[in-house]
């Protein structure tokens, strides 16, 4: 245990990452945050404007509607898939081995779908009056056609539903993992001083499950700020009828490669980072294991 | 009683399973369905099975879909063994030794996962730019490589090896080198969990090549996809569906070849 024995840290080792990690992400992001600060010049020579981008930003009522329908998207995937995946991990966790390797492999399939190919699978379920939505759930109950795509009440819904379908076997599989790992003896030692199955689940194995929560949740809100393929396939790279599924990433992109103003573009993507490492570092501290709380 | 829950949790899991699996399995048989059959729900099965989407999408008639499908492969398992052979000995180091500065290094790599290549796109396209990289497939490849996820799951990795395997190895004389090699021996599961994972974040990946990719020859398949959508085709959807069968086979073929392992990988995560 005598830390001078310890051997010199290999720094060798370090260097490859590092040299990868500057090229591909320190460089880039100099690079962006002096691109947020100059003029929007697609070509030639641009100036260096300062705040100027940011300043509009504030201003500017479409960013405010992207930040406002990202945040809104990744609660809903946070509120749906977790409670859902945390059913069907307590479902999974009844079954015999056997039958939950098979229902593990078909709740993963939906994650390994390149969102691009879920993408589309989704234009057809939703496509209007031909979507398969509306033949096969709503007709039958004899609801109108519903246009999925087009009224902005309903893209924030197609959205959801494709995060749900894509996330909530993935996720139930690593709360089931976290359920696993519960130790038996505290649920029986809880059992045999008289709680039920219920509250048993509740202060047994829902505390020693926040790691595995936390881990859900940041996975989900990563991919909610980085979601781009969904949005862009069902809506056509517009935010759809008025805006109503533009995410930043969208926003970021249209503004980018329609308009042709990169600074604009760049300052918008760099103003959300405060807020999503602050949500990033909640989330993660929810996650650490609560200690000698009762 | 005691019978009755296990029953009612298993049918349960198999109506709410069926309701994920269905769309995959109407996806799976929708390239041999004609077009009016693709628009509607059931029957599941088609009318016949004809290969005729699967031909005129891979004739290359539209567009170079095999060579875009090589494309996604190459960039994938070039990404992966990148990513592979710059965070597996980071995360050694990390997780085995202490340095001053340990902390810093390590949060600045950490801050790869809050802002991933797809916020610093636009910045990685006029850098590789000016350096003549635009529409080559480094370009798509080069932003993957440095894995703050990678260096996360290798530090935490290497971190729960005992402290007696690497003494011992160095007792007998091996090289900081020998023995990262020895350890990486016995952590060989944890390699491949994440050797899968990110072949599937990549192979999945659409903003950067999209970004990166000029011409037909430089997409890769999930690229190639989403542009013959807004092409003007008319009606494309059976090539479509077959381009998209094709795109799944890869990383669903990777899972089926490593699902005993992934669980503990994710419990290597987590704890």
């Amino acid at each position: 245990m005598s830390e001078e024995r310890r051997p010199r840290p290999p720094v060798l080792l370090l260097v490859p990452f590092f040299v990868a990690l500057a090229f591909v992400w320190v460089v880039p992001f100099v690079l962006g945050v002096r691109m947020s600060l100059e003029s929007d010049a697609l070509y030639g020579p641009s100036h260096f404007v300062g705040l100027e981008h940011y300043r509009h930003l504030a201003k500017s009522s479409r960013f405010q509607t992207a930040a406002l329908n990202t945040a809104r998207y990744a609660a809903s995937t946070l509120l749906v898939v977790i409670p859902l995946g945390l059913l069907l991990a307590a479902a999974l966790d009844r079954l015999p081995p056997r039958v939950r390797s098979g229902a593990a492999f078909a709740l993963v399939l939906p994650a390994l779908v390149p969102p691009v190919v879920l993408a589309l699978l989704f234009v057809l379920v939703f496509a209007g009056r031909y979507g398969i939505l509306n033949q096969a759930l709503l007709a039958p109950l004899d609801i109108g056609p519903l246009d999925w795509l087009k009224d902005p009440a309903l893209i924030p819904v197609s959205l959801l539903l494709q995060a749900v379908w894509r996330w909530t076997g993935l996720v139930s599989l690593v709360l089931a993992a976290g359920l696993a790992a519960v130790p038996k003896a505290y649920v029986d030692l809880a059992r045999a001083e008289g709680a039920t199955r219920f509250r048993a689940f509740r202060d047994v194995h829902l505390p020693l499950l926040r790691p595995y929560v936390a881990l859900c949740a940041a996975l989900l809100f990563l991919d909610a700020f980085t979601l781009f393929s969904g949005a862009y396939v069902l809506l056509g790279a517009s935010g759809g009828t008025s805006d109503a599924g533009l995410l930043l990433v969208g926003y970021a992109y249209q503004t980018a490669f329609t308009y042709g103003r990169f600074g604009s573009a760049m300052a918008g993507t760099l103003a959300t980072v405060p807020g999503v490492l602050l949500a990033l570092y909640l989330i993660l501290r929810f996650g650490k294991p609560a200690r000698a709380s009762g | 009683m005691r019978r009755l829950f296990p029953a009612l949790a298993g049918l349960a899991l198999v109506v709410v399973a069926s309701f994920f699996a269905f769309p995959f399995l109407w996806l799976l048989l929708a390239p041999f369905k004609s077009d009016p059959e693709l628009f509607r729900a059931l029957p599941l099965l088609p009318e016949r099975y004809a290969f005729d989407h699967f031909g005129a999408l891979l004739d290359g008639r539209h567009i170079p879909f095999p060579r875009q499908l090589a494309n996604s492969l190459a960039v994938a398992s070039v990404q992966t063994a990148l990513a592979l052979a710059l965070c597996a000995p980071a995360g050694y180091v990390f997780g085995q030794h202490r340095f001053r500065g340990k902390r810093a290094l390590f949060a600045l790599g950490v801050l790869g996962v809050v802002l991933p290549q797809q916020v610093l796109v636009l910045p990685l396209l006029s850098w590789f730019h000016e350096l003549g990289l635009y529409d080559t497939l480094v370009a798509i490849t080069l932003p993957g490589i440095a894995s703050g996820l990678g260096l996360v799951f290798f530090t935490l990795v290497f971190a729960r090896l005992p402290r007696e395997l690497p003494d011992l190895a160095r007792a007998e004389g091996a090289s900081e080198g020998r023995v990262f090699l020895t350890l990486l021996g016995v952590v060989r599961p944890a390699v491949v969990s994440f050797a899968f994972v990110h072949f599937v974040l990549s192979w999945h990946e659409h903003l950067v090549p999209l970004v990166m990719a000029g011409s037909p020859a430089t997409k890769t398949a999930p690229v190639a996809l989403a542009s013959l959508y807004g092409s003007t085709l008319r009606f494309p959807f059976g090539l479509l569906m077959a381009g998209s069968v094709l795109a799944c086979i890869p990383p669903v073929a990777l899972f089926w070849m490593v699902r005993r392992r992934f669980k503990s990988a994710l419990e290597e995560l987590v704890s």
